[in-house]
């Protein structure tokens, strides 16, 4: 701390002669303060800025007080889905999102009797493609399971985008299912990160040096209790936790809302050609792990939700180009691309909130699956 | 580019290390390329519009004064020209699908228009302030400049180009006239004011956004959800605007520039016209002295002011957006100061009388009446609208008010700081010249800045948005 004051002082100092040297510009004001004034109001600013800096991250640097089950509530119960999908030994097994349970079900049941074949579901609502890589890596892979198809739901370009870290609201489940070391998974979240490079870098480091993802947690949880007991009518805080929950189901959403609807990363399309896109994300592992469980990777893009006049959400160009890639980039991979985007058969009607289909539509969404899906199950 | 990113930090540094080593005219060169790479960080066609905006303006305002015969002339373009971009870029859409709707009513069924317009940032905060200039020229009210750097730099002044304030010539465009000095008492100021910017933004107004999202994703929103939804917009949207505010008057100090004021305390109005005096006054002084006064203002009788205020209002919303919510939102304030113009006419010991209890009962109402104004500005479905003005408290299950209870508490605790400092605003904001020096003064400022600061590390909501008034 002292050197960084040290050389703080100096490069002020040399600011405030260069200042002097070019008079602020010759037809600037002189400073109202003396020389005197100035270094006294100079080092008033860099105790300011010292204390204003140092003394928070001094007290955030020491380990908060844990909160009881703080993260157990969103953690993924690893060991138990290995448990389950040993148990099941299904021949297919879909990866996804709300995408995909407000599709298919939430229950693989249905889609068993329809097909006759054993499906299993693993997903996790708000989860991008680092969850479902660490999900095919460390439960399917990790069970020993043979599944003949691994199945993937997702929207637009969010397979190979670096969606990661904007509205990040499955980290702590993410982080459950880290293994001991996820180098590929590290790599991606490193590269996912937009900007110049020079920023690239500052924003890791600060990223890394300035946040204190405890401490946040255990604020906003202690602030949420204090609102509980002024606010919440003397109910337990278990109990209210559990109607706010329920209350903000799916099943309670708006249908007429875009709060689920994230945009293309067109940025992401317009950076480098396709195939370094691809390179660059998790792909190329997902292929590597699904075809090393013996399993096929099917790559299903759900159509987003129309308009009342079948509008389609704006959508760059780049986008049909790079669908025509994921598809001819999976087929010579020896994996499957299916797009559902243009379909006219699937209308605002079918859908609830967001991209999400209505629950009394699943039955009929499900049928109409396995007819354009069917031939691409080994 | 956005205030609370890690682009801005850099893009900031860079400047203000540069900016102060060079002469007046080389500064504003600097701020000149500044200004158009942050407006054009995202879509570099953006600094075409701003371009044509500062060129037209300053022609057209030259031409005011060389050849003042045609002045009206003159006028009528710069109006012309800047209302035909905001108007191509923001309201198209919106006039072309209002239209389409009247003739599909008359059985005429006509082809949406295929191309679609991207709003660029901040249009309306740019135009009306390049507007403002020159119908300030047109009055007489400040000379046409002969300098096109000085003029394109006022414009296109990046801290306050994208959500203001709204700047007028007399206030910003001669402080690109005159000399600016490098102080460091004002550079601690000015970092403080960001710092507080920074937390209204990621620990207040993030965090407001997430249980307001919530309240209004719901179809079945009950009482007691719909209107905790409307108070945490209101916490978001103050937070948030001013937040931007600040950050924006920050930047600007650390360059030598004092932007003015946009808000005063709007929570603590005590009348509809009062809460107009504290929120969004640039825009406020902006519709008073260009729409209200020339109409003809105060003056004449209670139906001509009554017709004044509700056009101003109208306009001041649609200012706001292309969209119907915006513009019952503007009626809604235009009616709402009518009806407190009357209200002082019959109940004048209400609207005007002494004494805390009145005080408190006035500031009750006009809360109510500014809660009900956020409900329409937020909620864009008509319909949903009226469900939601319609819900009834007694159909609501326990539930729902504990939700509601708990919505209301949290935006309680979260708005702590705004009171706080509304609390400090007479006693030690307002005397901050003599405070600063002293010790006392300082030792208050290293406390306050430790606490904001460890607040944002501690707190920042872990979603970040845009600013609200970016879209606008």
């Amino acid at each position: 701390m002292l050197y960084l004051g040290i050389r703080c002082w100096k490069f002020a100092s040399l600011f405030l002669s260069l200042n002097s040297n070019t008079e602020l510009g010759a037809d600037a004001e002189k400073s109202p303060l003396g020389k005197r004034e100035q270094g006294k109001e100079l080092l008033r600013l860099l105790v300011w800025v010292a204390v204003c800096l140092g003394v928070p991250l001094l007290v955030l640097s020491g380990k908060p007080k844990p909160v009881p089950d703080l993260r157990a509530e969103d953690a993924p119960d690893v060991a138990g889905m290995i448990r389950e999908l040993r148990a099941a030994q299904p021949d297919s097994i879909g990866i996804g999102n709300s995408m995909m349970f407000t599709r298919l079900g939430r229950k693989p049941e249905a889609m068993s009797d329809l097909t006759g074949r054993r499906f299993h579901f693993l997903y996790k609502g708000g989860a991008d493609a680092t969850v479902w890589f660490l999900m095919l890596k460390n439960i399917v892979q990790a069970s020993g399971v043979r599944p003949k198809a691994v199945l993937l739901f997702v929207r637009d370009n969010e397979l190979t985008a670096p969606y990661f870290g904007k509205d990040d609201a499955a980290s702590t489940y993410r982080d459950g299912l880290r293994g001991s070391t996820e180098p590929e998974l590290d790599r991606f979240i490193q590269a996912a990160r937009k900007g110049p490079e020079v920023t690239q870098k500052m924003d890791r480091w600060l990223v890394t040096a300035f946040s204190f993802p405890e401490w946040q947690e255990i604020m906003s949880r202690r602030m949420m209790d204090v609102a509980m007991d002024l606010g919440g009518l003397g109910a337990p805080k278990k109990a209210q936790r559990f109607a706010l929950s329920a209350r903000f189901g799916l099943e309670h959403l708006r249908g007429d809302l875009a709060a689920d609807l994230p945009v293309v990363d067109e940025l992401s399309l317009m950076t480098g050609s396709y195939e370094q896109v691809a390179d660059a994300s998790l792909l190329p592992e997902m292929l590597k792990v699904a075809q090393s469980c013996g399993a096929r990777l099917i790559v299903f893009r759900v159509k987003r939700r129309p308009d009342a006049l079948t509008h389609l959400p704006e959508e760059p160009d780049a986008m049909r180009g790079y669908a025509q890639f994921l598809g001819d980039w999976l087929k010579e991979r020896g994996g499957a691309f299916f797009d559902e985007t243009y379909d006219t058969s699937i209308r605002l009607a079918d859908y609830l909130d967001g991209d999400h289909i209505r629950p009394e539509r699943q039955e009929w969404y499900r049928d109409y699956f396995w007819q354009r899906m069917n031939g691409l199950f080994p | 580019m956005i205030f609370q990113s890690l682009d801005y930090l850099v893009f900031f540094a860079a400047v203000f290390a540069i900016y102060w080593q060079l002469p007046r005219r080389g500064q504003h060169v600097l701020l000149l390329l500044a200004g158009y790479f942050f407006y054009g960080y995202v879509h570099a066609w953006y600094c075409i519009l701003l371009g044509v905006t500062t060129l037209v303006d300053f022609a057209f305002t030259r031409l005011m004064e060389d050849r003042p015969e045609r002045k009206r002339l003159w006028l009528t373009c710069v109006l012309v020209s800047n209302f035909s971009i905001l108007a191509a870029f923001k309201y198209f859409g919106f006039f072309t699908e209002n239209l389409l709707a009247v003739l599909h009513g008359l059985g005429w069924e006509l082809p949406r228009p295929e191309f679609e317009m991207l709003l660029p940032a901040g249009v309306s905060f740019y135009t009306f302030q390049s507007c403002s200039y020159a119908l300030d020229v047109y009055r007489g009210q400040t000379w046409a400049r002969r300098n096109l750097l000085d003029y394109a730099v006022y414009v296109s002044f990046f801290p306050q180009l994208v959500a203001g304030p709204i700047e007028r010539a007399g206030h910003l465009l001669v402080q690109f006239e005159t000399p600016r000095r490098f102080n460091l008492g004002v550079i601690r100021d000015a970092l403080f004011l960001i710092l507080w910017g920074l937390v209204k933004k990621r620990v207040i107004a993030d965090t407001a956004a997430v249980y307001c999202n919530k309240a209004f994703s719901l179809s079945d929103s009950t009482f007691p959800i719909v209107w905790a939804g409307a108070l945490c917009f209101c916490v978001q949207i103050y937070a948030d605007f001013s937040a931007y505010t600040d950050i924006a008057r920050g930047s600007a100090r650390l360059l030598g520039f004092d932007l003015c004021q946009n808000f005063n305390h709007p929570w603590l109005a005590q009348s509809p016209a009062d809460f107009w005096r504290r929120w969004h006054m640039s825009l406020s002084a902006w519709f008073r002295d260009y729409v209200y006064i020339p109409l003809g203002g105060s003056r004449g009788g209670g139906l001509r002011v009554a017709r004044n205020l509700m056009l101003t209002f109208l306009l001041s919303g649609l200012w706001h957006g292309a969209s119907w919510n915006f513009v019952i939102w503007g009626g809604w304030w235009g009616a709402l100061l009518v009806l407190w113009r009357l209200l002082d006419h019959w109940l004048p010991g209400f609207t005007r009388g002494a004494g805390a209890g009145r005080a408190a009962l006035r500031w009750a109402v006009t809360m109510v009446l500014v809660n009900m104004g956020w409900l329409m500005f937020r909620e864009q479905n008509f319909s949903e609208l009226v469900r939601q003005f319609t819900t009834s408290p007694f159909d609501a299950p326990i539930d729902d008010w504990r939700i509601g209870g708990f919505f209301v508490a949290l935006m309680g605790l979260y708005s702590l700081p705004l009171w706080v400092h509304a609390a400090l605003q007479k006693p030690l904001i307002d005397q901050w010249d003599s405070w600063r020096e002293t010790r006392a003064g300082f030792t208050i400022q290293l406390v306050a800045g430790a606490a904001l600061s460890f607040l944002f590390f501690s707190l920042s909501s872990r979603a970040t948005s845009a600013f609200i008034y970016f879209q606008f």
